[in-house]
C-alpha cells in the first residue's frame, strides 16, 4: 500500500516479518518483540534486546506499553461486540480484505465487506486525503 | 531511575506510565458499579489463573470452544458465570459471540455487571502484559477497599449496535458530560472502542487514563512520542491486534 508517497508493507501485520518491514524503521524487530510477548515465549528477552539496540531504553518501554495497551483494547472490542466505526469501515474495506483481517474469528457476522465497498475504498481514501489536505492548509 | 510501582523495571519507566498504572491498580481494588472491591480483586486473581488454565488452553486449540467441556482452574469464589466470562475474555476473546453474552445474561450476569468484568479483565491484561514485556514480576493483588457497589447505570446507555448498551457520541447526560470531552473535535466523533464500556462510565474514565500513558499522550490528535514514530506505533498496535485475531 502507498501512503503519502511511500510504500508500507501491511502484510507484515497479519503474516509477521521474516526480514525488513518496508516503510517502517526497525519494523521487523518490533514485530518479533510483539510476537514474543503475546505468545509469552522464551524469546521475549532476546527480541527486547534487539529493540533496545535499535531504539534505546525509551523505545523498549514505549513498545512494551503499546503491546500492553493493545492486549487490553482487543478484549474491550471483542468482549463488547462493537462494530467497526462507519468512516473507518468504508476507508479500509479493501485493505482488510487483502491482508486477511476478514478471516479472523471475531469478524464473523460483523463485517460489511462486499465487493462494492472494496472497490470504492481506494477512491474514498483519495478524496478523504485531499479534503484533509485542504482543511489543514 | 526506578519508580514506585515498577520497582523491578530493567529500564527507566516514564513517571506518567507509573502514575497511570498506580491509579488503575487502586481502581481495581475499589467498589465498582456492580461488584465490590473484594470481588474486583478476585477477578484480578481469576485473570491470572485463566492465563494458565488447562481447560482454556484446550478450548483455544479446539475448532469450537463449546466442544470442550471441563472445569476451569479457578482462583476465587466468584459466581460460575462470572468465572466463565473472565476466562473467555482473557484467553479467547476473539471467538466470543452475542449468543454467549445472552446465555450469560440468562444465567444471571447482567450486561452492566459483564461490562465491568470486561473493564477489569482488559485492565489486568494490559498491566500484566507490560510486566511480561519487560519481564518484571506481576504486581501484587490490588488493595481491597470496603464498600458497596454504586449500582449506577446511566439512563442514556442504549442499544447502539454493540452487544452491550452504550452512550451515544452526543448522548451523554449530566453525570457523564465530561466522558467524551477530551476526544477529537470538531465533529465529536467518538470511536466505538471508547464508547464500548460506557454503560459503566468509570470503566471509560479508567480506559482513557491509561490510554494516554500506554499509547499516545494526546488521544485527541494522536501525536507520537519521540522514541517511536507514528508508523512504528501503529505497526505494533496492529500486529498485537492481529495476533489476537481482533477484527476491530
Amino acid at each position: 500500500m502507498s501512503s503519502q508517497g511511500s510504500h508500507v508493507d501491511l502484510e507484515a501485520i497479519t503474516k509477521g516479518a521474516s526480514g525488513e518491514v518496508a516503510g517502517v524503521a526497525y519494523g521487523a524487530e518490533l514485530i518479533a518483540y510483539a510476537d514474543a510477548v503475546v505468545a509469552r515465549s522464551p524469546d521475549v528477552a532476546e527480541t527486547r534486546d534487539a529493540v533496545q539496540k535499535s531504539l534505546g531504553d525509551a523505545g523498549v518501554v514505549d513498545a512494551a506499553a503499546i503491546i500492553a495497551n493493545f492486549q487490553r483494547m482487543v478484549r474491550i472490542a471483542d468482549g463488547t461486540g462493537i462494530p467497526i466505526d462507519g468512516p473507518l469501515d468504508l476507508l479500509s474495506a479493501d485493505i482488510r480484505h487483502e491482508i486477511g483481517i476478514n478471516e479472523f474469528s471475531s469478524a464473523e457476522g460483523r463485517g460489511k465487506n462486499g465487493p462494492l465497498r472494496r472497490l470504492a475504498a481506494p477512491l474514498v481514501r483519495r478524496v478523504a486525503a485531499r479534503l484533509l489536505r485542504l482543511r489543514f492548509r | 531511575m526506578t519508580s514506585a510501582i515498577f520497582r523491578e523495571a530493567p529500564y527507566p519507566i516514564r513517571s506518567d506510565l507509573d502514575q497511570a498504572t498506580h491509579k488503575a491498580w487502586e481502581f481495581l481494588g475499589k467498589p465498582g458499579n456492580w461488584w465490590t472491591g473484594a470481588e474486583r480483586a478476585a477477578f484480578v486473581a481469576e485473570v491470572r489463573s485463566a492465563r494458565d488454565c488447562r481447560l482454556c488452553a484446550d478450548r483455544v486449540g479446539a475448532l469450537s470452544p463449546n466442544s470442550v467441556q471441563g472445569e476451569h482452574e479457578i482462583a476465587s469464589a466468584l459466581p460460575a458465570v462470572a468465572i466463565e466470562a473472565t476466562h473467555r475474555l482473557t484467553t479467547d476473546a476473539a471467538r466470543l459471540s452475542e449468543k454467549a453474552i445472552r446465555e450469560w445474561n440468562a444465567a444471571g450476569l447482567t450486561d452492566e455487571a459483564y461490562v465491568e468484568i470486561v473493564s477489569i479483565v482488559s485492565t489486568v491484561m494490559g498491566i500484566d502484559g507490560f510486566c511480561d514485556a519487560l519481564e518484571m514480576p506481576l504486581l501484587p493483588g490490588p488493595e481491597v477497599r470496603a464498600g458497596e457497589p454504586s449500582r449506577y447505570r446511566p439512563a442514556e446507555a442504549v442499544d447502539d449496535g454493540a452487544w452491550v448498551p452504550m452512550i451515544p457520541s452526543e448522548g451523554a447526560g449530566q453525570n457523564e458530560a465530561e466522558l467524551y470531552g477530551g476526544l477529537p473535535v470538531p465533529r465529536r466523533f467518538v470511536p466505538n472502542v471508547l464508547r464500548a464500556m460506557s454503560v459503566v462510565p468509570d470503566a471509560v474514565r479508567n480506559l482513557l487514563s491509561l490510554l494516554g500513558a500506554f499509547y499516545v499522550p494526546d488521544v485527541g490528535n494522536l501525536k507520537a512520542r519521540n522514541s517511536l514514530d507514528r508508523r512504528q506505533i501503529e505497526l505494533v498496535a496492529a500486529r498485537v491486534s492481529a495476533l489476537n485475531e481482533c477484527f476491530y
